[in-house]
């Protein structure tokens, strides 16, 4: 598979169209596996977009002690096997960015596999497709990035780990890497008070509506 | 004495209840009979989609990757659009109130009942007792039949659509300065255009696909400058933010073009040669609208005011876009026209990447404005009281001159009668008054003094609690017809399945009451493709010209942009290319005055209030607030307040606060955003009684487009000091969140 | 660009294989005596068995070794460890004891959770669990001589558990009706079951997407040849005589011992791999009981500590470094969070060019 996804979260609107669109594919069926989350909204109106970013080394595989996470040849990271997964949640915890979901009544994890039965066929995926913006879109390195000025980057930097994937993020063009390092706050933010949790409320509404990482 | 007398009883019955699954639950083994490539019902950017039906029903969508303007593209409510199809809250059989129950009736019974009141409050009351009171979301063909059975069938001059409550502000600037109603430029001209200047639209939450073309501007190189009193996402996005006062986009605009002027950034060859009445604009703006001065109306600041003047006016190419955020004013059309001014002074018009538009609201707000169920309209827009325009009409109607009724009145006009006693009988279709209409308590008076109220919808919506019959209508996937969509373009909504239960489409409804009312003959379609020749017939020689559109046509061309007088015409996705509407072809300036809104903050009320959307919700809500996932994303509306107006109350995130206005009072969650100005709070307006916004706003109607303020109206907030009321968000606090199973 | 970089988490050289070759070889020896024990030295052995009994000690040293090897993932490793000394606590002990029962009850036994994936998925699945698990309890023990008959007289046959007489059974009993005929109902079991699999397979447009013939289709391939030859030994002799009967043998013979190889790898390793998950939610109920990790940045508690603690060393232990400036480690934010910091360090990036995620706002703050 050439094409590979790029995330821009500078054009996200936060509609949300992503999350429920990518309930219709077939691997997850009735299942979302993406994320948009404010970053604060007593701040600001943006948004993040999170899918898996399908790394070179994923994190998630390498922390299952099922073994129950396979990169495919494509370089998909696929949802945990189905007869292995233990639910065990290492990967939940241990991914970089957040992605798996996991459900304990069915004793499994899933996870964004770029909508495997769309892709495999060269159809876009579901949260690719219905993005208006383009903040997230599906194609080749050629098609796409000489449409855009922003650049494409495929490495993040936690602390002192460089996170190799096979999705793109769109950087602005002043910026090199992306780099997350400490828990950050939105630019001129103070905090009224020092005290932890002070996030607006519409910020926390849709992880408990979607149960944050649980399916 | 209420109408409503067992809520509990309808709520349990007709919801809304929360629904989240296809048809037949999540599938992933489906047998797809067939793929039906339609449009989504909601909003008038008409995107294209395609339904997945199985067995009659429609288990699911696919992109439509084909259709020019979303290539596959849909906001959240297209996605889930498909799920209201097979909902378990849609009305399935008619229902007659009988002791404050609705119970179940036959067709026969129902209608023989709905026809026998109408003819017993007319022969009392005289035929103006009744009013019919449409909507937009309806098929071009089903507004052309509502306006039809308005005027032959009932033989009422009370007809109006809920378009009032949109953009028909645009649509009375656009006549008075162009001489015709409909976008001037195509969606495809933003990307070509330099500089995008957006007023009061929230384009991120309100036609979220248009952000594609947004998008592909910017990366032309394309700068947005974005008017709102909010800093929405679209504004946040944009480059240059004019974060007005509400109200004030006049002083704002006349500000700008007076910087324009003053910099010669005009473009005088085409004042000359294509415009009218270009002095007394000029005069007045360049006399008294200085930056500063209009700082000091506006709030925004001088230098941004003189910024924005020199980023459109030095620009070659430019599109200039609006909506409710200016529209929705008791001004609204001076507002209208203070852009349209300075569209013209700079000649960014009529040509590709020189644009303008209002972005249209409702799905087929264009082709429902067009066709004859305004007050004082006819098809193919039309004037009700233009004799050659009634001639037409009458002829094609077999009717004649004297049985055509005069113009009516507007929407929120037509509640007033209602109090007064003038109107006893209503018969309202597509639209939700006790969400939509401003000063909600007014309007539940209105319906509860109506002597007769049938409703056709299909779900039970606010307002036809209130109906002594509900009769129940169709899905947009279970009829076929055409819509127009915001940019003109005229496109064919396609028929995926039979409606459930005994519902049936609204064109039926209205031809068996016609029948028994005595005028059958008017009505003699069996399908709606003959309603569409009649009407194409009828637009013939009209502004809005359906004559050379056929449905093979839009199917094959992805859409005909009226006007379209013969076949072989190839449709007109730019108008004023070479000429504008008017007798004399020429464009119109107007001299407009700041007046700002009715209401003026006080000590009493010392808050602005607006209102607006979510991107979750559409409309009244009545669709989307039955999807679980819509839901879910906003559950409830809110007032957001700026964080220095909050300090000085005291109020906490989350908490709940009283909102007051001189109509009504509300309670709703505070979120303390500094997106918004200090001196504004906003509220979402798509829930009903108690949770809406509408209990607030001003029903102070333009003088000229009839549309309600309800984007401006003095408020203050109360603490509440009570404890039973939870405050959101709290109680996440120190919850494992991965751990508890709900 | 930065200088960190890339570390290569553990490789495929680091995997020591000299310990699971030994346990394997031990495991295959302690089938061997126990074979000779059970079978009295081999009296009750039968011989035309003998290749069941060598595949099966081969498969059974390399499951060992399989498990073995599975067991020095850091993580399987770290769960392990944990759950054993978790449940050995002492204190502990009764309540670990009975709790593990309940989830091999409703897990193991009930599979509690493959119902909640969909009902028909549960109906297959325990139709083919069911249907092994039989037949292996019926044949293993009968092939390796550990279970033999005895015909008493008029009075009907009498059963011989390593060597040890039951009790007798009239032959003509519904009882031993069953016990005879157990192959045919559970190989028909077992058909029933692949049958709503690969019927499933077939159309599921998910599965159609990620299955691979070799992982899901062979599987089932081998236990319907399994079933369909040991039905046809029942039909040869039944009612055809014994026709082929040596030939059907054989073919049931070769794909039975197919299959016992192919256990420890691909998908049936999970009937093997599975039981741990009692071990997992014994280790899950008990780090819900310890102090919770507080995520650093939105205060939420989000998972054991022990947990993270155990989840951080995994981390560490495969190479990767996630430790950040503030002197937390990224595996300290609740997943939520992490996706927040994304978004921030994005939104901090430097753009002269479009500041698209703060506005221009009124007031200049």
């Amino acid at each position: 598979m050439k094409e590979t996804m790029f995330i821009d979260p500078q054009r996200c609107i936060g509609c949300r169209s992503c999350v429920a669109a990518c309930r219709e594919c077939s691997t997850h069926k009735g299942y979302s596996m993406i994320f948009v989350d404010y970053i604060d909204r007593h701040e600001t109106t943006a948004t993040m977009p999170t899918v898996c970013m399908h790394c070179d080394e994923p994190t998630c595989a390498l922390v299952c002690p099922a073994d129950a996470i396979k990169k495919n040849e494509d370089g998909v990271v696929m949802s945990a096997l189905k007869p292995r997964c233990l639910d065990c949640r290492n990967c939940v915890n241990a991914c970089p960015f957040g992605v798996p979901k996991y459900n304990s009544t069915m004793h499994l994890q899933m996870k964004c596999d770029m909508c495997y039965d769309r892709s495999s066929e060269g159809l876009k995926p579901m949260c690719a497709s219905v993005c208006p913006t383009g903040a997230i879109s599906f194609g080749t390195y050629e098609q796409i990035v000489p449409l855009r000025r922003t650049k494409p980057v495929n490495a993040h930097v936690f602390g002192n780990q460089v996170v190799e994937t096979k999705v793109y993020l769109m950087l602005p063009t002043d910026a090199d890497e992306v780099n997350i390092d400490g828990c950050g706050v939105f630019e001129g933010r103070v905090r009224s008070d020092g005290e932890k949790g002070d996030e607006s409320w519409l910020d926390t509404q849709v992880e408990e509506t979607g149960k944050n990482n649980e399916f | 004495m209420s109408k409503v007398e067992n809520l509990d009883n309808i709520l349990d019955r007709f919801g809304p209840h929360l629904h989240d699954e296809p048809y037949g639950g999540w599938q992933a083994d489906r047998v797809i009979d067939k793929v039906v490539s339609t449009h989504c019902p909601y909003c008038a950017v008409q995107c294209g989609m395609n339904l997945l039906v199985e067995k009659d029903h429609v288990v699911g969508f696919e992109p439509r990757y084909d259709f020019p303007v979303n290539e596959g593209r849909l906001c959240p409510k297209g996605v889930t659009a498909y799920l209201q199809a097979h909902h378990p809250d849609r009305l399935e059989y008619p229902l007659i109130k009988r002791n404050g129950m609705f119970e179940r009736a036959s067709w026969g019974e129902a209608l023989d009942l709905v026809a026998a009141k109408f003819i017993e409050l007319r022969e009392k009351h005289g035929r103006d007792s009744l009013a019919l009171y449409s909507g937009s979301s309806l098929t071009t063909e089903k507004t052309y039949v509502m306006g039809k059975f308005a005027r032959v069938g009932l033989g009422t001059r009370y007809v109006d659509y809920n378009g009032r409550l949109c953009m028909v502000s645009a649509a009375a600037g656009n006549n008075k300065a162009f001489g015709v109603d409909r976008a001037a430029n195509p969606w495809s001209d933003i990307p070509l255009a330099e500089v995008l200047l957006i007023g009061g639209a929230n384009v991120a939450e309100t036609f979220p696909i248009l952000n594609k073309y947004m998008w592909q501007q910017r990366d032309n190189g394309g700068v947005w400058i974005i008017i709102d009193p909010r800093e929405t996402a679209t504004a946040r996005q944009g480059d240059l933010h004019l974060q007005l006062r509400p109200g004030t986009d006049v002083a704002l605009m006349n500000g700008i073009l007076h910087v324009v002027i003053k910099e010669s950034l005009i473009d005088q060859q085409f004042i000359d040669e294509r415009t009218n009445d270009w002095t007394a604009a000029r005069d007045l703006v360049l006399e008294k609208y200085t930056p500063e001065y209009c700082a000091e109306i506006t709030g925004v600041p001088a230098e941004k005011i003189i910024q924005a003047a020199r980023i459109y006016g030095r620009a070659k190419t430019g599109y200039v876009l609006h909506a409710r955020g200016i529209e929705h004013h008791s001004n609204g059309v001076d507002n209208v026209l203070s852009y349209i001014n300075l569209v013209l002074a700079t000649g960014k018009i009529g040509a590709a990447g020189k644009g303008y538009a209002t972005f249209t609201g409702q799905g087929n707000g264009q082709g429902g404005r067009e066709h004859g169920q305004k007050a004082d309209q006819l098809p193919g827009q039309r004037s009700i009281m233009n004799p050659e325009h009634r001639k037409h009409i009458c002829k094609i109607w077999g009717i004649s001159e004297d049985e055509l009724p005069q113009a009516g009145v507007s929407v929120v006009e037509m509640f007033q009668k209602m109090r007064e006693g003038e109107i006893r009988g209503l018969m309202s279709v597509c639209n939700n008054v006790m969400v939509s209409l401003p000063d909600t308590n007014k309007v539940r008076e209105s319906l509860e003094g109506l002597d007769f109220y049938v409703c056709i919808d299909f779900f039970m919506s606010e307002s036809a609690r209130y109906a002594d019959v509900v009769l129940p209508g169709t899905a947009w996937s279970e009829d076929e017809g055409v819509t127009t969509s915001g940019e003109g373009r005229v496109l064919k909504i396609n028929k995926a399945s039979n409606p459930p239960g005994e519902a049936k489409p609204d064109w039926w409804i209205v031809q068996q009451l016609a029948k028994r009312l005595g005028r059958e003959k008017f009505f003699p379609y069996t399908s709606t493709r003959e309603m569409f020749e009649e009407l194409r017939e009828a637009s013939r020689g009209g502004t809005a010209d359906y004559g050379g559109i056929s449905w093979e046509r839009i199917e094959q061309e992805n859409g005909v942009f009226w006007p379209c007088p013969t076949e072989d015409h190839p449709g007109t996705p730019r108008l004023f290319e070479e000429k504008f509407y008017h007798p004399d072809g020429r464009a119109k300036f107007h001299a407009i005055e700041y007046k700002g809104a009715e209401e003026k903050p006080d000590k009493e009320f010392p808050l602005i209030l607006t209102s607006g959307r979510v991107v979750f919700q559409y409309l009244s809500g009545n669709q989307t607030r039955r999807i679980k996932f819509l839901v879910d994303q906003c559950p409830e509306p809110y007032v957001e307040i700026h964080p220095a107006t909050a300090r000085e109350m005291n109020i906490r995130d989350g908490e709940r606060v009283k909102v007051i206005s001189r109509r009504g009072d509300g309670v709703f969650p505070a979120l303390i955003v500094k997106t918004i100005r200090p001196d504004t709070i906003f509220i979402p307006y798509h829930w009903g009684e108690q949770l809406a916004v509408n209990q607030l706003t001003n029903p102070v109607l333009d003088p000229t487009s009839k549309i309600p303020e309800f984007k401006a109206c003095s408020a203050r907030i109360e603490k509440i000091h009570s404890r039973e009321l939870p405050i959101l968000g709290q109680g996440r606090q120190g919850v494992s969140q991965s751990e508890v199973q709900k | 660009m930065s200088m960190k970089t890339v570390q290569v988490p553990m490789s495929s050289e680091q995997i020591d294989y000299r310990n699971p070759t030994l346990i394997g070889l031990a495991a295959s020896a302690l089938l061997t005596v126990l074979v000779i024990v059970g079978s009295r030295n081999l009296e009750h052995f039968d011989s035309v068995l003998f290749g069941y009994t060598v595949a099966s000690v081969v498969a059974f040293g390399a499951i060992f070794f399989r498990y073995a090897l599975w067991l020095q993932r850091p993580a399987t490793r770290t769960y392990f460890l944990r759950g054993l000394q978790l449940f050995f606590q002492r204190k502990k002990f009764a309540a670990n004891a009975a709790s593990a029962a309940g989830t091999v009850g409703k897990n193991l036994v009930g599979q509690h959770f493959i119902f909640k994936r969909g009902k028909t998925r549960w109906l297959m699945h325990f139709l083919i669990m069911w249907g092994c698990l039989i037949s292996a309890a019926i044949t293993f023990p009968l092939v390796f001589g550990w279970v033999h008959f005895k015909l008493e007289g008029d009075m009907g046959y009498r059963a011989y558990l390593f060597g040890f007489p039951l009790q007798l059974m009239d032959a003509h009993s519904l009882v031993a009706f069953f016990t005879f005929k157990a192959l045919n109902f559970t190989a028909i079991m077992v058909l029933a079951g692949c049958a709503i699999a690969i019927h499933r397979r077939l159309k599921d447009r998910g599965a159609i997407a990620l299955q691979q013939f070799l992982l899901d289709f062979v599987p089932h391939l081998l236990l319907i040849a399994i079933c369909v030859s040991g039905l046809m030994l029942t039909v040869s002799s039944h009612f055809f005589g014994g026709y082929m009967y040596s030939f059907i043998t054989l073919s049931h013979q070769a794909v039975v011992i197919m299959t016992i190889f192919f256990l420890p790898f691909g998908k049936l390793f999970h009937i093997i791999q599975r039981p741990a998950s009692v071990g997992v939610e014994l280790y899950q109920a008990r780090s819900k009981e310890m102090e919770q990790a507080v995520c650093p940045r939105c205060g939420t508690m989000f998972a054991g500590q022990m947990w993270v603690d155990d989840l951080k060393g995994v981390v560490r232990e495969l190479g990767f470094d996630y430790e950040m400036e503030n002197g937390h480690t990224l595996q300290d934010y609740c997943p939520r969070c992490k996706r927040i910091m994304r978004g921030l360090a994005y939104a901090g990036l430097p753009d002269t060019k479009e500041r698209v995620f703060v506005g221009s706002r009124v007031e200049s703050e």
